[in-house]
């Protein structure tokens, strides 16, 4: 039944997004804000509106909502992380990529590709003179890293999602013992990526999205075991971003996931926890 | 809302068609932009020069020997050996009238050579008998500079190496004999960023040697960590040192280093007055973090990099400045790194507005892409009056089966106590690097844009690792050739050769007050008709090379010159007028 378009929807505040934005717009503020990154406001506001304004206008047309796009948000949060360009419209056009799978591409009613994870890989196969993602601009301090495993913990926690994003990290971590065993590489060096921010935004604000991860923790368990293991080919024929690429090839049986991992009751599937202004 | 059967294969279709047509997408846009636009002869031969590569028939034979590492760094030992010690400096050391060359290796054991010109087309290696040849026993050679520190009115060589700067006098008789004590030289440490400026105006030739790494002799590591510990805003690697002309035929470390706070990791000094005070300011072209904008406030420099904005490049390679556009402003080439679908860098070109403020340039005017770029030259290739642009590239052609942007970017990745150990980075191997990459020449025409026209010369064709390039009009006739040093490779030659009737000038300077060499004298040139063309003489700018110290100018096809003015390092000013064309003038600053 559609809602009347004056309506205007907006998170309520046990939604668990609202940490995820806090925690990733503290994290564009330091990217904005830090010369190891070389990001403008421009990128960031190119990259929101597109987000934002595809959703929200997707989400009106389709639904006849009036929505706040909080998932638009967090992807171009996310978007300006990780997408690296000198010119801004790589980030318009991610960002509206981005929101168009996350629109059209819909198995059961649901979206199916993470909209972020799409856009970057789209991206980095259709424009790969013009952007490509980044994971060293974070500085790899420490205790920096332990700030951010320690807050996106606690996002995924929040989330229901802890057990996939453990279920990947040592899966990964398997792989890496595997890895260098069949290379003869230093361990030490082939886990690098584990002590770098980025693998900790991946694990703990990419791949945990409930909207295209299972709801059931066999699901969750199984999946995350998948994606460490596909990464870890991956990484082992020495494909770059192997993560997105892994993520994006995953997401693609996202719906034999949800039917050999349906849960038992419909209510238990995750939503958003919106009100109505 | 349950899916139907074949809702389910969505997913999988959308996989299939975007990995099925991305893949090779992005296969053929790596193809198409680090290869070279199709050229067609009749194009090429339609260009008013033409650059031959003549090293063999030249006798320009020099194979360059790599960078030797001590066995602990063996696993990262081709990227450092890759890096640098490819350097090419073009001097008339002997003050025969003709320009010779003298070119570095950097394995230990082997030798450099000095090419002498012997005035027909060719050269013969007179290094081991001027005594500047074993000059690599104990440190492999990184970056040679002539200038004369004593205003002997002979050319000096200065050589960083891995560890200590080693300076050889010019005995005036064709040999060379190194400076007791280096002289006051005092710093050892990696470095292969050095220029020489009067930054104090006292009419002798400062030294400013910027380090790398920091504090590590590669042959003889303490510590395997000295690697930047971030891609992009690295701790502190080697200083900077400047070093002041004492005037006795010694240095001495310059007081509160000059005002320069460096932050290592130094591959190139660019020098040049860009606000028209007279004297020099500094660019330090810097890897792994920004770079370093210096205005010298009458013998102390001031950081100024803020004025360059966000935008100032991470992994700076060289710089080169010169008054690109004739209208009196420098312009400042900044080459980096861009790979696609690695590494998104681009080469600035920077040039100030009518308020004096900075503008990058690069994207616009289609020059910022063009490999990961090292050496830089503006040079005038047809005597047209407008300065084109020489960009060497390329880091490590190893066997392109095997890429190492895949380990470059796990090092990226990691912690920096991972990123900062040398022991801890991936086996490099044979692997390729940004290699067999073509270098790049963006031809200005009238209307101040550039056109690539890399594929129309044999220069752009060329897939050497190119490090040094420097300019040399080698037969004193008014056509700059090219001679470029790659790692591990052959020394390239490209020789010019004009297909017009453009004229052109050419200064010799000799400094009296300011020093012997007048770098930094600044040179207009006025034609009939109000157009004026001006170089500043700094011939050691750009990475790991020097340049023929006379100023070229070309005029055009029948060129009427009104006057030549001279400012001299000193303030002195000149003016010049009835000048024959098509010939090199000497010209001796008044005391």
């Amino acid at each position: 039944m559609r809602r009347p378009p004056r309506e205007l929807i907006y998170p309520g505040w046990a939604d668990p997004r609202w940490l995820q934005l806090c925690f990733l717009f503290s994290y564009v503020v330091y990217a904005l804000s830090s010369p190891c990154f070389s990001r403008s406001p421009a990128q960031f506001a190119a990259g929101a509106a597109a987000c934002l304004g595809v959703d929200a206008a997707l989400i009106f047309f389709y639904r006849g909502l009036l929505l706040v796009p909080f998932s638009g948000l967090i992807s171009a949060c996310g978007l300006l992380l990780l997408c690296d360009s000198p010119d801004v419209w790589p980030y318009a056009a991610i960002g509206a990529l981005s929101m168009l799978s996350k629109h059209f591409i819909r198995v059961g009613g649901r979206h199916i590709f993470n909209p972020t994870a799409f856009g970057l890989v789209f991206g980095l196969f259709f424009f790969s003179g013009e952007m490509n993602v980044v994971a060293g601009r974070w500085g790899g301090s420490p205790a920096g890293m332990a700030a951010v495993a320690c807050l996106g913990a606690l996002t995924v926690w929040r989330a229901n999602r802890l057990d996939l994003a453990a279920a990947y990290v040592l899966t990964f971590a398997v792989g890496v013992l595997a890895r260098s065993a069949l290379t003869g590489a230093n361990p030490m060096s082939v886990a690098g990526p584990m002590t770098g921010a980025a693998f900790q935004l991946f694990t703990f604000f990419m791949i945990t999205d409930p909207m295209t991860t299972p709801e059931t923790r066999a699901g969750r368990l199984v999946f995350g075991v998948a994606l460490g293991v596909l990464e870890s080919a991956l990484r082992l024929a020495q494909i770059s971003y192997a993560p997105f690429f892994a993520l994006f090839v995953l997401d693609g049986f996202v719906p034999f996931f949800r039917e050999a991992f349906r849960p038992p009751e419909p209510e238990r599937v995750w939503r958003p926890v919106s009100r109505a202004l | 809302m349950p899916s139907r059967p074949v809702e389910r294969y969505t997913g999988l279709f959308v996989v299939s068609l975007i990995l099925g047509a991305g893949i090779p997408l992005r296969r053929e846009t790596q193809r198409r932009i680090t290869g070279l636009a199709p050229a067609s002869a009749a194009r090429a031969e339609a260009l008013p020069f033409s650059l031959v590569e003549a090293s063999r028939a030249a006798g320009l034979l020099n194979v360059h020997e790599k960078l030797s590492v001590h066995a602990s760094l063996a696993n990262v030992a081709p990227y450092l050996a890759g890096l640098a010690g490819a350097s090419v400096a073009v001097a008339d050391f002997d003050g025969d009238g003709y320009q010779d060359i003298y070119v570095t290796n950097a394995a230990v054991g082997s030798k450099n050579r000095l090419y002498r010109n012997n005035h027909d087309g060719t050269f013969t290696d007179v290094a081991q008998r001027a005594g500047v040849a074993d000059v690599n026993q104990r440190d492999g050679s990184l970056r040679a500079l002539f200038f004369d520190y004593d205003n002997d009115g002979r050319p000096d060589l200065l050589i960083t190496t891995t560890w200590c700067p080693r300076l050889f006098h010019n005995n005036g008789d064709g040999t060379f004999t190194e400076a007791a004590g280096k002289a006051g030289l005092d710093h050892c440490g990696y470095a292969h960023a050095a220029n020489v400026l009067d930054y104090d105006g006292d009419g002798w030739l400062d030294v400013l040697i910027g380090g790398f790494y920091p504090e590590a002799d590669l042959n003889r590591p303490s510590t395997t960590r000295f690697m930047p510990t971030r891609m992009t805003y690295a701790a502190r690697g080697g200083p900077a040192v400047l070093y002041r002309n004492n005037r006795d035929g010694t240095f001495s470390r310059a007081p509160g280093n000059g005002g320069i706070s460096s932050i290592g990791w130094t591959h190139a000094v660019g020098v040049y007055d860009l606000r028209g005070t007279g004297r020099p300011d500094l660019y330090l072209a810097t890897d792994f973090n920004s770079d370093q904008l210096y205005y010298n406030e009458g013998g102390r420099f001031r950081d100024a990099s803020v004025e360059l904005g966000r935008k100032y490049s991470h992994f700076a390679m060289s710089a080169e400045i010169a008054d690109l556009r004739g209208g009196g402003r420098p312009a400042l080439y900044v080459t980096d790194i861009y790979e696609p679908g690695h590494c998104e860098g681009f080469n600035a070109l920077w040039e100030k507005d009518e308020v004096g403020r900075w503008r990058e340039i690069g994207r616009s005017a289609g020059v910022s892409r063009c490999g990961w770029s090292w050496g830089i030259k503006f040079v005038d290739l047809a005597n047209e009056g407008r300065l084109d642009i020489v960009v060497s590239n390329g880091m490590i052609s190893g066997d392109p089966r095997k890429n190492f942007w895949y380990n470059r970017e796990l090092i990226d990745a990691s912690m920096w106590r991972l990123q900062g150990d040398a022991a801890l980075w991936p086996e490099f191997g044979d692997a390729s690097f940004a290699g067999y990459q073509h270098k790049c020449v963006f031809r200005q025409a009238e209307d101040g844009r550039f056109e690539d026209i890399s594929a129309l010369t044999a220069i752009g064709r060329d897939v050497s690792d190119g490090r040094g390039l420097a300019v040399i009009d080698y037969l004193n006739e008014g056509s700059p050739s090219l001679v470029m040093a790659a790692v591990g490779q052959p020394l390239r030659f490209y020789r010019n050769e004009q297909r017009n009737r453009n004229d052109w000038i050419g200064f010799s300077l000799v400094g009296t007050r300011s020093a012997r060499d007048a770098f930094g004298a600044l040179v207009t040139v006025e034609l009939r008709g109000g157009h004026k063309l001006s170089r500043e003489l700094e011939p050691g700018n750009g990475f790991e090379s020097e340049s023929d110290k006379r100023l070229l100018f070309g005029l055009g096809e029948r060129a009427a010159l009104k006057s030549v003015s001279i400012r001299w390092p000193s303030g002195t000013k000149q003016v010049l007028a009835s000048l024959a064309l098509r010939r090199y003038h000497t010209v001796t600053e008044p005391r």
